[in-house]
Formats: structure tokens, C-alpha cells, sequence
């Protein structure tokens, strides 16, 4: 269990990452997701132990992760794939995961290399083990990613943008492999890709200038947009700013627009069932709304 | 255990960057050659003479006798006088190891900018690893790569030198001039290594890439050589008494069979190597010399950690 009270994080003086936070992350698959910029990273490692709040509360498995005690022992059941991803060019893969392993505190030989073959085989990496890391793909680089967050059997995996430079076939795997993991184990997936949540999390809450905007299940985030959806066939006219386009298609009676607010009477709509993403840019217009009133 | 583990997890990792990348390799490499090549010189260039004396002549033997000497004193005297030969060429030589404070700084000083800058560094700070044994791991690696090459190197011309003058001379070093520059490489030379190698890690501490870290590892090598020169300095004021306290110390307990014959030869004390009357030092100045060094790398370390714990939480 997480628990985050009253959080803030402050850079400097002017630059308000999170705004007095509070969240409760049970066990599953949890989604975090807002736009670029909207306090996710920041809220992943505070929850990693990597950067200290401003003020408030963190509590992760039972430990505060404000003192060096309690950060030591969250990071020693932590699996953690940063956003900004580097490695070292001059390693291979394997070299790099042994590295990783040893520095999580696996001493048992047969037990680390165990579990390096059963990551590097899961993320599908094990023909190009040993090849130097130089060499590698952005989306080969991402997965020695995910296989180092994977070693160690962690408790708590948090993943920060795992699918970017990944190929459709590669995320959709990697979906699948975390929706498994969160079967034994919590799972943070932080991403402004609101269809790798859609399509794995359970709960999900949605930021956005560092503050909770929306806490709930994705049915719920779905239902607030329901009755607000519509699409709408213009000959060529693009529709009022009171609506959001989320999709546009060239029909052969002019053009097809998939919008969000409320239409007006004149217009030939249709209301239409909301998927996530539109639930997700609903709250935005919401938010921005409230922002400018 | 496991604290262990993750340091030498850490140093066995910078121990093969060490010799990817090359730096410290180079460095440590063209430091021991440059010794190497300095001691050589003087007893090479002379090897010829040497030669010549130790072929006994019956002009020769009336000589060494007319001075109370037997012959059988003839082969450890020519031996002992190569060996102080060797030993002065060592003394002139080892004044160039002063030049890894300089240059091992700069080398390692890219050690952790290097993590950061390949953005490695936030992946090492997820696991439980704590800033002190993060420090440690990267200077016992880097050591332990300064410290391979710089053995190689002073192994291979020990080597040479021993090969050479077995091939003219027909006989090696004496067993009082390899103690000498045994001696001299490990309570000298060892240190000045450590010293190098782990102010040069901890000043990259501070900067975010290697680029960054060149310079003030240039400032931290002159800073180093500097101090080390004044803080240890000996109490003579002659040319050898340029470098520090180990060095003299060594030099003032330095004897030979030559060295004593020639004395007698000279009727009096021999000032062999220009420290005639300097103040001795003793096992305790080396001792503190050594403990001013422990104090000094203690302080700095945790200089370091607290700006890991400040800036990066560790």
C-alpha cells in the first residue's frame, strides 16, 4: 500500500511540480497519467526515494521514504524504470544485468542467473545478450530497461514511460508482461499515452499541474465523459472552440469530426459511447476551463 | 556481506570501464614508462664501464689489493655499485611519479560524470545502494585499474633491468638496491597512486560531465602536487629533498656494501646522496605523513557524500 498526504514538491521558488498531493495506490496495476509536465516524474521518485518532497507525506510498503532508513528499505523491494533511460555503451546486456543484480543485493550465483535468463528471455533479449550495448536499438535499450526493473522480484515496480520508442508489436507485450507482474506485485505505470492504461490498468488517477484531477477506475473516468461525446459531419468547416476535436476523417459527404463539449442545436450530431481518451481530454477541457474562470 | 558485494560490484564494473575507455590505462601506462626510461638511463649509459671494471686484471688486482681488499670482495662490491647506481637513477627517476598527482586527477575525475552523463545515474540511485558505497566501489575500481597498469609497468622494467645486466654483467641487481625500489614503490609510490586516483573520483563528484570535470581534475592534480610537496616536505634542501618524507626516509636508510667500502676507501662518512647533515627522519614522521594523508581522503570522502546526500538524495 502507498500513501501520499499533502505532497509538494517545489524547484526553486517558482516551479510548483506538485501541489499537495494526497493518494492511496492499493496492490495491482495502477495508471498515472497527464499531459508532458504535468508531475508525474517528479511523483515517481519521490515514491522511488530519488528526490525529497518539499512537504508532506509519503508512505510506501510501510516506510517513509522522507527518512534515509525508510528509503533504503523501499528501494531494496524496488524495480524502477526511469524515463530518461541510460546505459552503459560499453557493456553488454548481460554484463549490464549482472551489474544490476548484484548492486539489488542478489549474492545467490544460480539465483541471479536464473532470474537475468528468465528477464532477458521475458522482454526477448536473450539472442543479443551479449552483444554491447553500443549497438542497440532505442527499443532494445528500453527493454535491458524493463529487464533490469524486473530483477530482483520487486514488490513495487514503478515504469515511467515504458512504451516511448517501443513498435506497437513491443508494447503491446510489454503491457502484457507488466498486467502479469501485477499479479505478484504493485505496479506504478506513469504515461501521457492514455491507451497503454486503457488497455491494462485497473485504477488510474489523471494529473496535471501537480494536482490529482481525477482518482477512480477507467469506468469512471469513461462515465463523466458520457452524454459529451458526439460526432459531427461538417462540409469542410472546422467546428466551434467550445469543442474539443479528438478525430478527424475526410468522408465523402464532407468531414467526419469526433468532438467533446456540448454541440450546438443547428449541427448534424450524433452522440456516440466515449472510449477512455475521451473521458481523459473531457477532464483536461474541464481543468483548463476552471484554470481561465 | 552485502555491502561488500555492491562496492566490489561497483569496482570490478570501473575496473572494466578502466580499460574500455582507456584514460586511467594511458596515463598510469606513460607515468611508468617515463620512470622506467629515467632510471634505465643512468645505469645503461654506464653499463660499458662497468663492464670493463668488473673483468679483473693483474693491474687491477695489485690495486685492489694495495688497499687491503681481497679479491673475493670484488664481485659483491661491482654488484653493490651497480645497485647504488641503480638507486641514484631510481631516486632522479621517482621524482617523476609526482607527476601522477597531476595527471591520474584528471583521468578519474570523469569516473561518476561519466554515469551521469550516459544518464546511468538515476538507475544506481533505485537500488539500495548508499552513497558512501557508491564513492567506494568507483575508487577501489579505479584504483585497482592505476594500480594493474602501474604494476605491469614496474614489473616489466624490473624485468628488462634485470635482463640486461645479466646478459653484460652476468649478474643481477643487488638484493639491497631491488629492496630499495620495492620499498620505495610501496610506501611512496602506492600512496601518491591512492591519492591520485581518489581525489581525482571525488572531485567529479561535483560536475555533471566528463567535459565539465576535466579542468577542476586538472586544478585538484596541481592543488595535490603542491600540498603534497610542502606538507611532506623533507629536511634537506638539495635537489632530492624536493619530494616528501617517505622518499627521504628510504634514502637516509639506504646502505650497500659498496657504499661502506668506499667510505673506508674515502676515510670518512660518504654523502653518497647529498643528505650529509640534514635532520634524520623517523618511522613516526612517516607514520603521521601517512595519517595526515588517511585524515585529509577521510574528509574529502565525506565532502563528497554529503553532496550526494544534498543534491542527488542518496
Amino acid at each position: 500500500m502507498i500513501t501520499v498526504s499533502q505532497l509538494t514538491k517545489t524547484y526553486g521558488r517558482k516551479v510548483h511540480a506538485l501541489r499537495g498531493v494526497d493518494l492511496e495506490i492499493g496492490t495491482g496495476m495502477f495508471g498515472l497519467v497527464g499531459p508532458n509536465g504535468a508531475g508525474k516524474t517528479t511523483l515517481m521518485r519521490i515514491l522511488a526515494g530519488l528526490l525529497r518532497p518539499t512537504s508532506g507525506k509519503v508512505s510506501v510498503l510501510g516506510n517513509d521514504v522522507t527518512n534515509r532508513r525508510g528509503k533504503l528499505a523501499v528501494k531494496s523491494v524496488l524495480g524502477y524504470l526511469p524515463q530518461e533511460l541510460g546505459l552503459y555503451p560499453d557493456l553488454t546486456a548481460l554484463e549490464f544485468l549482472e551489474y544490476v543484480a548484484l548492486l539489488k543485493g542478489m549474492t545467490d550465483k544460480a539465483e541471479k542467473e536464473k532470474q537475468i535468463n528468465e528477464t532477458l528471455e521475458l522482454v526477448g533479449l536473450t539472442g543479443d545478450a551479449r552483444r554491447k550495448m553500443r549497438t542497440f536499438s532505442g527499443g532494445m535499450k528500453r527493454r535491458v530497461g524493463i529487464a533490469q526493473a524486473l530483477l530482483g522480484k520487486p514488490q513495487l515496480l514503478i515504469v515511467d514511460e515504458p512504451t516511448s520508442g517501443l513498435d506497437p508489436e513491443e508494447r503491446v507485450r510489454l503491457r502484457n508482461l507488466l498486467a502479469e507482474m501485477s499479479a505478484r506485485c504493485t505496479v506504478i505505470l506513469s504515461t501521457h499515452i492514455v491507451e497503454d492504461v486503457s488497455q491494462s490498468c485497473n485504477d488510474l488517477a489523471v494529473i496535471n499541474l501537480g494536482q490529482v484531477l481525477f482518482r477512480g477506475s477507467p469506468g469512471d473516468l469513461i462515465a463523466q465523459a458520457r452524454g459529451r461525446v458526439w460526432n459531427l459531419v461538417t462540409t469542410g468547416e472546422r467546428p466551434g472552440a467550445a469543442l474539443t476535436v479528438v478525430s478527424t476523417v475526410q468522408i465523402q459527404d464532407g468531414v467526419q469530426y469526433r468532438v467533446i463539449g456540448t454541440p450546438g442545436e443547428a449541427s448534424k450530431v450524433v452522440s456516440v459511447e466515449p472510449s477512455l481518451e475521451d473521458g481523459y481530454i473531457w477532464l483536461m477541457q474541464q481543468s483548463r476551463l476552471e484554470q481561465v474562470s | 556481506m552485502k555491502v561488500v558485494r555492491r562496492i566490489l560490484a561497483i569496482a570490478c564494473t570501473e575496473f572494466r570501464f578502466g580499460f574500455r575507455r582507456g584514460a586511467p590505462v594511458v596515463v598510469t601506462a606513460l607515468i611508468g614508462l617515463l620512470i622506467s626510461a629515467g632510471i634505465l638511463v643512468g645505469p645503461l649509459a654506464n653499463l660499458s664501464m662497468w663492464e670493463a671494471v668488473s673483468v679483473m686484471t693483474p693491474e687491477r688486482i695489485q690495486r685492489w689489493t694495495s688497499f687491503g681488499f681481497t679479491i673475493e670482495q670484488h664481485a659483491p662490491f661491482i654488484r653493490d655499485a651497480v645497485g647504488d647506481m641503480f638507486v641514484g637513477s631510481t631516486l632522479l627517476a621517482w621524482l617523476l611519479i609526482l607527476l601522477a598527482l597531476l595527471f591520474l586527477p584528471i583521468a578519474t575525475a570523469v569516473s561518476i560524470p561519466a554515469d551521469r552523463q550516459f544518464g546511468v545515474s538515476e538507475l544506481l540511485r533505485t537500488t539500495a545502494i548508499s552513497g558512501f558505497v557508491y564513492l567506494a566501489g568507483k575508487v577501489l575500481g579505479m584504483f585497482a585499474t592505476v594500480l594493474l597498469v602501474a604494476a605491469i609497468m614496474l614489473g616489466l622494467f624490473f624485468a628488462v633491468t634485470e635482463i640486461i645486466l645479466f646478459s653484460i654483467l652476468h649478474h643481477g641487481l643487488s638484493a639491497s638496491a631491488s629492496l630499495f625500489f620495492i620499498k620505495l614503490s610501496l610506501l611512496d609510490g602506492l600512496p601518491i597512486l591512492i591519492w591520485g586516483t581518489t581525489v581525482g573520483v571525488l572531485v567529479g563528484v561535483f560536475f555533471r560531465t566528463r567535459r565539465a570535470a576535466i579542468f577542476p581534475g586538472f586544478l585538484a592534480g596541481v592543488a595535490s602536487l603542491v600540498g603534497w610537496v610542502y606538507a611532506f616536505r623533507t629536511p634537506s634542501q638539495d635537489f632530492f629533498g624536493m619530494t616528501d618524507l617517505a622518499y627521504y626516509y628510504l634514502v637516509q636508510n639506504y646502505h650497500s656494501f659498496a657504499m661502506d667500502l668506499e667510505a673506508r676507501l674515502g676515510g670518512g662518512g660518504l654523502d653518497y646522496f647529498g643528505i650529509a647533515g640534514a635532520p634524520g627522519v623517523g618511522i613516526g614522521q612517516l607514520a603521521l605523513m601517512y595519517l595526515a594523508l588517511v585524515a585529509a581522503l577521510a574528509v574529502l570522502t565525506s565532502l563528497a557524500r554529503l553532496w550526494l546526500q544534498w543534491k542527488e538524495n542518496y
